[in-house]
């Protein structure tokens, strides 16, 4: 036989992806009624999601664990301070682009019942993601009062926010294999909460002190 | 899937029609299907063999369902057609070589350049890909296959087509699929249609979904209905079975 035997590779740089999930309760409420939880939201779209993509090599900013994985109220103010910061400046983990349309993958939380805490991009079809060849990566989903149209938005207002534990997802490098669901893939449910707008107790502390020292001043004068 | 069918019949059956009713009688229906793969963007095509074809190497194998004359060979192995043949985990490749370029008998050879002779059957389905400059036209010659189908569907991934070479939703009369379904949509069913590109769809019984039974889309729609779901004559899907153990899908087709 003269043949040289051989399979091309992929011959498309950039991964597929099913940004969604199949069933219901992934992502719940957990700031638009103080104290209560409610799953996939009340009868308004409030949440958005998107996910950060990084390399299995690396741990995000935000930890490996999901936040909040209970019934958290809020983060308190030191948290608050420095979540949106790791999720939007993150050095190893960005957010995912949808390479057809140059623009975020984010796609509203389901409120309908049959799938409500679920979520669906594009409606459940695949897209590839910009700049992220086929393979495994890191992934961890984050969700957002939808109030604010974009993380960044959402960022600057200290909005609520939430996120998923990381698990490891694949990026299929062409259209021969389906990609899998964000749950399928091991990612844990996880709540929307408020970042908390009182002061923390440091700085209480520190008022307390400030208070004080006027108080001292007068006594001298 | 650009794809153009055309049944040459008897003259018998230039007035038939398709019924999911059994039947005494039935006459065979001979033709071909032309299934055009592109190349570039949509070089991947879920394909699928709707019409059995008996030679003396035996039924429906590789080498001898469609024609060879509009696949692409190259001594290098760099455009080549090549076929992902489903083997019910993942795929097998195998790339053709025409007679000059393979030193021998023109067809699919395996990684280790042996001569291939797995069949392409009914009710399966495999991709192809197509690394030729321009698209390329795979032609089925066969006869349609008549009587009542049973699909085993395993826990994963399983890449199916209709036996018959109809374009429908796979859980209309036709198609006969009844899903497993979970309220919770965590063990349901789901389909994985292609259009160069996938498209998730979750079964639910109509007790689960509280309407129509049938597939939704992730944001609860219902979709079974919509003909852009549809596979297409020629055209595979995935059914992904989350549940465990195995399900048996049954139906039939005659024409009359």
């Amino acid at each position: 036989m003269t043949m040289v035997l051989g399979i091309a590779g992929s011959s498309f740089g950039q991964g597929y992806a099913i940004f969604g999930t199949s069933g219901k309760s992934w992502v719940w409420d957990n700031f638009s009624t103080a104290g209560t939880s409610q799953v996939g939201g009340t009868a308004s779209a409030n949440i958005d999601i998107a996910f950060l993509i990084g390399s299995t090599a690396n741990t995000p900013l935000l930890g490996t664990v999901g936040n909040p994985s209970g019934n958290t109220t809020s983060f308190n103010m030191s948290q608050g301070t420095t979540i949106w910061n790791d999720i939007l400046n993150d050095p190893n983990f960005s957010l995912a682009q949808n390479l057809g349309t140059s623009s975020l993958a984010i796609t509203p939380v389901n409120t309908s019942a049959l799938v409500r805490g679920g979520w669906s991009y594009l409606g459940g079809a695949s897209f590839q993601v910009a700049n992220h060849a086929g393979g495994t990566y890191s992934i961890v989903a984050i969700a957002w009062d939808a109030a604010y149209s974009t993380p960044q938005l959402a960022a600057a207002a200290d909005a609520a926010v939430g996120w998923s534990s990381v698990f490891s997802y694949a990026l299929q490098p062409d259209t021969s294999t389906a990609p899998g669901t964000f749950n399928g893939a091991g990612m844990t449910p996880f709540g929307v909460t408020s970042i908390a707008t009182v002061p923390e107790p440091t700085a209480l502390a520190l008022a307390g002190l400030g208070g004080l020292s006027l108080l001292l001043g007068r006594r001298k004068k | 899937m650009r794809t153009k069918t055309l049944l040459i019949a008897a003259a018998a059956l230039a007035a038939a029609t398709i019924s999911s009713q059994a039947q005494v009688y039935s006459q065979n229906i001979v033709g071909y299907i032309n299934t055009t793969v592109p190349n570039g963007a949509h070089q991947f095509q879920f394909i699928a063999n709707q019409l059995q074809t008996v030679t003396a190497n035996g039924t429906n194998k590789i080498q001898d369902v469609f024609g060879f004359s509009a696949l692409t060979s190259d001594p290098n192995g760099v455009t080549n057609t090549v076929l992902y043949y489903w083997n019910g985990a993942g795929y097998t490749l195998y790339t053709y070589y025409n007679a000059a370029d393979s030193g021998g008998s023109a067809g699919f050879y395996d990684g280790n350049g042996k001569y291939v002779t797995n069949s392409l059957n009914q009710g399966s389905a495999s991709f192809i890909k197509n690394q030729a400059g321009g698209p390329i036209t795979l032609t089925y010659v066969g006869t349609v296959i008549q009587g009542t189908n049973v699909y085993t569907i395993k826990p994963g991934f399983n890449a199916f087509s209709l036996y018959a070479p109809i374009s429908t939703n796979i859980d209309s009369v036709l198609g006969g699929f009844v899903g497993t379904s979970d309220p919770n949509g965590i063990t349901n069913d789901v389909l994985y249609a292609y259009n160069n590109g996938w498209q998730l769809l979750t079964y639910y019984s109509a007790a689960d979904s509280g309407g129509s039974a049938g597939f939704y889309d992730g944001n609860g729609n219902y979709q079974s209905k919509n003909s852009a779901f549809f596979p297409q004559v020629g055209q595979g899907f995935f059914i992904k079975r989350q549940a465990t153990g195995v399900e048996y899908w049954t139906n039939s087709f005659i024409a009359q």
